[in-house]
């Protein structure tokens, strides 16, 4: 068929190989080292479940060679050990338990202090899974959403019969199972009665079978994520079955993870499906009837097999194979690989040489996605999932799973009472041995959980399907309380999952834009992220469009801000009674600013309020809080009971900020309205026609000077802006973006919601009680207002003046003691004075005049600093 | 051939008492979308902003706090068509429509207004997601060979 490359080497492959027969076959023992202990790991489960097979392929690390396809030419390399893993250095960690206990981390390394950052240096390059290449650009796959009646998780008898039987009842079925149907299963009764029930299941055109397709996890809804090589399947059915089968039960004992120590159903698959024997000489312990069969398959396959089995079973045995009746294994012996095992049966051990040990000693429900979804009626097991063993009673689980007959409380079975084991490792994937669950329990860690987290056991791949039993069982049996014992949480992913699928679906910004944002590129603005909004920061010199505004005329693209029209026969009591500004008297063609705190009386949002006839209301908001002004009126109207219609203008509306001293020259010749002082004055609204374009004006002052904030319908802002533009020519305009802004609102003692504010501010501790008319008869916080005006204040925003503007967020110092932060702060051109805003804490009751910043002085002073009587902007 | 048409419409919002606005009856050639109880959406060819107003002030004479406008502006109209239609719906949206109908949610995780129509989605965004949405479906068209063709007006055919 081919051949792929193995650490430099061509390893051939046959058709149907996966990675590890094929590496297998051509004589690779040890696939992986362990974590800690770096100890060779050979294959074992051949089912996905264990960590021991985990390889890169094509510079993936952390994949399951067992359940990987080989592939012609593909690049696989094991990712432990130094300077190889089958030569690893590192294995002399091995005979270095004392130094290495569980818990390491806390006791080891610790004096002197700078050891451990040593040490840490070291264990991080000495462990893991193997390299990523953090380089290599992510491929994100699509999203998909899909929303089945019922989603039957696994292709096993179970998870199919379910499948047949609820297309029968004419549901729509989405099956999904992490592999092929039937790859992993050797030939047999299990293997033949899947492929029945597959061929009745491909004839149905209300399922959908989807392999390669692995549920990673459960979540409220129920959703389940389906992660696949090129999407991520998003599925909402009203009905889960879980048909994920069983794991076979893990045996501690000592020298239990040696390479060449099987799982029964790898043993079988690997000589059943793929042609290769695990051994010439192997030992099978067998408990089941099941591994009665691995056993004759290995026998089938030319493998002298000497059968450990319950005395029913070993009288089945062929009489001229060894068997040992009722035995039991005690110790396995070997160094690269096994070399031999010792036996108890009755009072008499025996060693048995051999090249392989298989073990088939019963089945446990692999049940970590079940476990994630406990609470969930719509989640129910089926088959070896819901400890239903065995061919007819998995079929006849899954038909009543797939019926909707069985009931989720089935889900929270109690667990198996087989006793702790004694000796061994009992988490392959983080080398915890029996002695370190037994030191982590002396040391007082006294529940499972609180032992999966002091010895990471159950943290590993696996998740705890091989470990998880043997680490509630060894909590029973010392605590004697099944609830100290329990099972530990489970938790998405069940198998691992690569980020970028996580990532599948996911807008990390979902970019807003305004109409003018095409305008912003021909002119040479530089966008950045303002929030979700893309902005123009500058168009190359921000300090001439500073300039401009302060001397001349500019404009600016406002039409992010928050818009709404409030209107009906309560819109004014709404506005009245939620607003700390007074809205009752606000007669039309005004215009306030507005405030809107929380009921906690915290700031939580600022705009504009305009009475614009009828009845009606034109509100603004920051850009940032326009869906949650939103939400919060609606909120209030509802709980008031007040009747108002809510309009959200924010994206049918543009707005441009025209301003400067000379903006009243370029407005007058785009209009025939009057807009003189004296007819437009400040803090008024009017309905203007600008070169055809209907506009909304409000004659507002954020930047400190003459200014028109023109809301227009969004399309016709191109057409606006470059008819201002045009008529700015004359005057000097140039347009400005949001770093000129900055300093123009600084100057004039402006606060950025978030940026100079903190969560829990209220009017006072910025310095705007002038904006809260405590006399009205109520608003949203006012009672907190009132309670907290009789409190001392204990931190307020101020305005700062320094020798030399310093980093934005430098502490402030009086004295030794941090007393304050710089929120704000830049070189005014204007002023020629270095000014900023910030947090400062009162101390011992008086707030400080003078402070340190860094290595500069600073000074509170009054804000505004620029024109702080207003004649530019009443101009 | 699956195909992306940016499409113009009109949108005229009226609010108004649910009692008033089941009253209101669309020409054929618009659309009548309940947003809400007391909010519909009246989506038509761009010429008839001015009949539908009108229409929807006439039915709504009995409110006196009836609010009737034209949002044309605050949105961004697109239409898919042919073969991969509910695909590219699937991996954009949770949404799902059963025939022809309005529904309203997350597409592309931002609120979308969809109308299902003789196997055609048309989806109305607010404008400021505009390029948003059309980026959002040309990445999930791929592999369904999408046409983006010329703007076109509203059709309900």
């Amino acid at each position: 068929m081919g051949s792929f490359d193995f650490e430099g080497k061509p390893v051939p492959f046959e058709e149907g190989d996966t990675v590890a027969s094929a590496l297998f076959r051509a004589g690779v023992r040890t696939f992986s080292r362990s974590l800690k202990y770096h100890r060779r790991r050979g294959l074992y489960c051949m089912t996905g479940d264990c960590p021991n097979c985990i390889l890169t392929v094509d510079g993936e690390p952390g994949l399951r060679s067992c359940c990987t396809d080989a592939r012609k030419g593909a690049s696989v390399e094991r990712g432990e050990g130094w300077p190889s893993t089958e030569r690893d250095v590192l294995s002399v960690a091995d005979h270095a338990h004392r130094f290495l206990p569980v818990g390491f981390y806390y006791k080891t390394f610790t004096k002197p202090r700078f050891a451990w950052s040593l040490a840490e240096k070291v264990i991080r390059r000495t462990t893991g899974l193997g390299d990523l290449d953090v380089d290599r650009a992510p491929s994100i796959p699509q999203v998909r959403h899909v929303a089945p009646d019922v989603l039957v998780i696994g292709g096993g008898v179970a998870g199919l019969a379910a499948a047949r039987v609820a297309a029968g009842d004419g549901k729509a079925v989405l099956l999904c199972d992490e592999g092929r149907i039937g790859e992993k299963v050797a030939p047999g009764g299990s293997l033949d009665r899947i492929r029945a029930l597959e061929a009745d299941v491909r004839t149905l055109d209300s399922v959908t079978v989807l392999e390669r397709s692995t549920a990673v996890g459960i979540y409220d809804g129920p959703l389940v994520a389906i992660a696949r090589e090129d999407e991520l399947l998003r599925a909402r059915p009203e009905r889960v079955v879980v048909a994920t089968g069983a794991v076979e039960r893990h045996p501690v004992f000592e020298g239990n993870d040696l390479p060449g120590i099987w799982l029964g159903r790898g043993a079988a698959r690997l000589a059943g499906i793929h042609g290769v024997v695990p051994g010439n000489r192997a030992v099978v312990v067998a408990s089941t009837a099941e591994g009665l069969s691995h056993a004759s398959t290995l026998l089938d396959a030319g493998v002298r097999v000497a059968l450990v089995a319950p005395r029913a079973f070993t009288e089945r045995w062929p009489a001229d194979a060894f068997a040992i009746p009722d035995g039991r294994v005690v110790r396995a012996h070997g160094s690269k690989v096994i070399s031999s095992v010792d036996i108890a049966a009755g009072d008499e051990t025996r060693t048995l040489r051999c090249d392989a040990l298989v073990l088939s000693i019963g089945l446990e429900p692999r049940d970590g996605l079940l476990r994630m979804a406990t609470e969930l009626d719509a989640v129910v097991a089926a088959g070896d999932a819901a400890g239903a063993f065995g061919l007819d009673a998995a079929e006849e689980s899954g038909g009543r799973a797939g019926r909707g007959e069985t009931s989720a409380a089935g889900n929270r079975r109690n667990e198996t009472s087989a006793p702790a084991p004694t000796a061994g490792y009992v988490c392959l994937c983080e080398d915890v041995a029996v002695s370190d669950l037994e030191q982590a329990w002396e040391e007082g860690w006294r529940s499972s959980e609180i032992l999966k987290r002091y010895t990471t056991a159950t943290m590993g791949p696996c998740q705890g399907a091989l470990c998880g039993r043997h680490l509630a069982r060894f909590a029973t049996e010392r605590s004697g309380s099944a609830e100290t014992g329990a099972r530990t949480t489970s938790r998405p992913p069940a198998r691992p999952v690569r980020l970028d699928t996580l990532a599948a679906g996911i807008d990390e910004i979902v970019e807003k834009r305004t109409s003018l944002h095409d305008l912003h590129l021909e002119l040479g603005g530089h966008l950045g992220w303002s929030g979700s909004w893309k902005r123009p920061f500058s168009y190359g010199d921000w300090r001439r469009e500073y300039h401009a505004v302060r001397e001349d005329a500019s404009v600016m693209d406002v039409g992010t801000l928050g818009k709404f029209l409030v209107a009906g026969r309560d819109a004014r009591a709404l506005l009245d009674r939620v607003f700390p500004t007074r809205v009752s008297d606000l007669s039309d063609g005004r215009a306030r600013y507005l405030l809107a705190l929380d009921e906690a009386g915290y700031v939580i949002d600022d705009g504009i309020i305009s009475a614009v006839g009828e009845g009606r209301f034109f509100v603004t908001s920051t850009s940032g809080g326009a869906d949650a002004m939103e939400a919060w009126l609606r909120n209030w109207a509802d709980r008031l009971d007040l009747h108002v219609h809510l309009v959200n203008q924010t994206a049918m509306l543009g707005a441009i900020l025209l301003a400067g001293p000379r903006a009243r020259e370029v407005l007058s010749g785009l209009t025939s309205e009057d807009v003189s002082r004296e007819a437009f004055p400040y803090m008024a609204v009017r309905d203007l026609d600008v070169v055809g374009v209907p506009c909304r004006a409000l004659r507002v002052g954020f930047v400190g000077e003459l200014g028109y904030e023109l809301h227009h319908p969004r399309r016709s802002g191109p057409a606006l802006w470059r008819a201002l533009s045009d008529a700015g020519v004359a005057v000097g305009m140039r347009p400005h973006g949001l770093d000129a802004m900055d300093l123009l609102r600084l100057e004039k003692g402006h606060f950025f919601l978030a940026q100079d504010t903190l969560p829990d501010d209220h009017p006072r501790k910025l310095g705007m009680e002038w904006a809260v008319d405590m006399e009205k008869e109520s608003f949203v916080g006012k009672a907190a207002l009132q309670r907290m005006a009789e409190l001392p204040l204990e931190r307020k925003l101020v305005g700062l003046e320094f020798d030399r503007t310093p980093e934005r967020g430098a502490p402030l110092h009086l004295d030794d003691r941090v007393v304050g932060r710089v929120t704000s702060c830049s070189r005014s051109d204007a002023l020629e004075r270095d000014i900023g805003l910030g947090w400062l804490r009162a101390v011992d009751g008086r707030f400080a005049r003078r402070l340190r910043c860094g290595d500069t002085q600073a000074i509170v002073v009054e804000t505004p600093f620029y024109d702080p009587e207003g004649k530019r902007l009443r101009a | 051939m699956l195909e992306l048409i940016p499409t113009h419409v009109c949108v005229i919002s009226c609010l108004a008492s649910h009692e008033a606005l089941v009253a209101l009856h669309p020409p054929e050639a618009a659309y009548l979308c309940w947003v809400a109880d007391d909010e519909l959406m009246l989506v038509g060819r761009p010429e008839a902003s001015d009949e539908l107003q009108r229409l929807a002030g006439e039915a709504l004479i009995g409110d006196d706090d009836a609010v009737v406008l034209d949002v044309s502006d605050g949105w961004s109209a697109w239409t898919l068509s042919g073969a991969g239609t509910d695909d590219v719906l699937e991996r954009l949206s949770e949404l799902k429509h059963s025939g022809d109908g309005y529904l309203q949610g997350d597409v592309a995780h931002v609120p979308v207004r969809l109308i299902a129509h003789a196997e055609r989605l048309h989806l109305l965004v607010p404008a400021t997601w505009e390029e948003h949405l059309r980026s959002r479906i040309r990445a999930a068209a791929t592999g369904l060979d999408l046409r983006v063709s010329p703007p076109a007006d509203w059709s309900l055919a």
